[in-house]
């Protein structure tokens, strides 16, 4: 998450530009990745603005937790939970975010690569 | 590559999170840093360090970040804490152009002196870096004979038996349940192994690229590089771009 805010941050800094498809030339090193630059940034220079505009994007962009922690606090002790049959229709735009957000985390990524190599050692076994 | 049969490579996970495999009937240790470890020999190798290439971005006017030099050369140096090597090879475009050695800082220049206080530094020329440093400590050569591997920086565009290159950067991209993960890898066929870019902006070609395409005598294995491990990918398993 932090990586795509700091892809946004990065793009409206002028720091890198858009890659659109029909640029895309072949080989390698076309474009900078902005994930290698945060990786380097975050060791080397942590109070970056950028990095600091990424992490305030972050804790905002995705989820308005200053407005989730009001309403939260509105509704306190007036919470009923209920398991409906069918889906709700003021569910269906949080159901459609679901897998909008393409790219899993660092621990999500481990585990695909280590159940991969899992995958390899089961057929040498089969 | 998918008509051949799925080898079977003969892998083993080290304590070290590396992957040990045949390469030419030699035992090589690839680590999850990037680096290869041939114990025989005491011999440590790196492809592509691309040093500098964040301060040749800025003098075209693409402003970047410049510690790229500072970070790749401290995960060398702590390879080379661990490891004790006695060689040091570097496969090739180490530095990103031919002028990257005099934009080097002080402090950088004086982190490859301390590598080569300790170890034989052996700089292989690559594209990027034709001449090899001017200044700085180590042989320089277009290839390096060691435990009856050839160590170069571009590979022959054949089949070639014992040969570790770089140039490419080779990356593998798995697809799962929650989407896809790219990583810096190794490829390998047992007869000649392509080594990941290690400089910290040196970005990753997709080893279903073409450019990949008629190296190997077989579908190769591919080591991605994890966060503190290496894990082994078949063939099957990576997509392209």
């Amino acid at each position: 998450m932090m990586k795509s805010a700091f892809k946004t941050c990065a793009l409206i800094s002028g720091l890198v530009e858009r890659r659109f498809r029909r640029d895309q030339k072949t080989g390698r090193q076309i474009t900078f990745s902005t994930d290698l630059v945060y990786d380097v940034l975050r060791r080397h220079q942590p109070d970056h603005l950028l990095l600091r505009c990424a992490r305030a994007d972050a804790a905002r962009g995705l989820v308005d937790v200053q407005r989730l922690g009001e309403l939260l606090a509105r509704i306190k002790g007036r919470i009923r939970h209920a398991k409906l049959e069918h889906l709700s229709p003021f569910s269906v735009p949080m159901i459609l975010e679901i897998g909008s957000q393409p790219s899993p985390g660092r621990a999500a990524g481990e585990m695909m690569l280590i159940e991969a190599t899992e995958t390899l050692i089961a057929e040498a076994m089969a | 590559m998918s008509a051949l049969p799925a080898h079977r490579y003969p892998f083993a996970a080290s304590p070290c999170g590396g992957t040990l495999v045949e390469l030419a009937g030699v035992e090589v240790l690839l680590r999850p840093s990037g680096a290869l470890w041939i114990a025989s020999e005491r011999l440590l190798a790196v492809a592509d360090l691309h040093l500098e290439k964040g301060s040749a971005y800025a003098a075209r006017g693409q402003l970047l970040p410049p510690y790229d030099t500072r970070e790749t050369l401290a995960r060398l140096a702590a390879e080379v804490g661990r490891l004790r090597p006695r060689t040091v090879a570097l496969l090739g475009d180490s530095f990103h152009d031919g002028k990257g050695e005099a934009r080097l800082a002080a402090a950088d220049a004086q982190a490859l002196r301390a590598i080569a206080a300790v170890a034989e530094v052996i700089w292989i020329v690559g594209n990027h870096d034709r001449d090899g440093p001017h200044e700085l400590p180590g042989e320089v050569t277009s290839d390096l004979m060691a435990a009856g591997l050839t160590l170069t920086h571009e590979p022959r565009s054949t089949p070639r038996l014992g040969e570790v290159a770089g140039h490419l950067h080779p990356a593998a991209k798995i697809k799962g349940r929650v989407g896809s993960v790219r990583r810096r890898c190794f490829v390998t066929d047992g007869e000649r192994l392509v080594a990941p870019a290690f400089g910290a902006y040196a970005g990753g070609l997709s080893v279903k690229d073409a450019a990949f395409r008629g190296l190997f005598v077989r579908a190769p294995l591919a080591v991605a590089l994890g966060e503190r491990q290496t894990h082994a990918i078949a063939w099957s398993q990576l997509v392209g771009e």
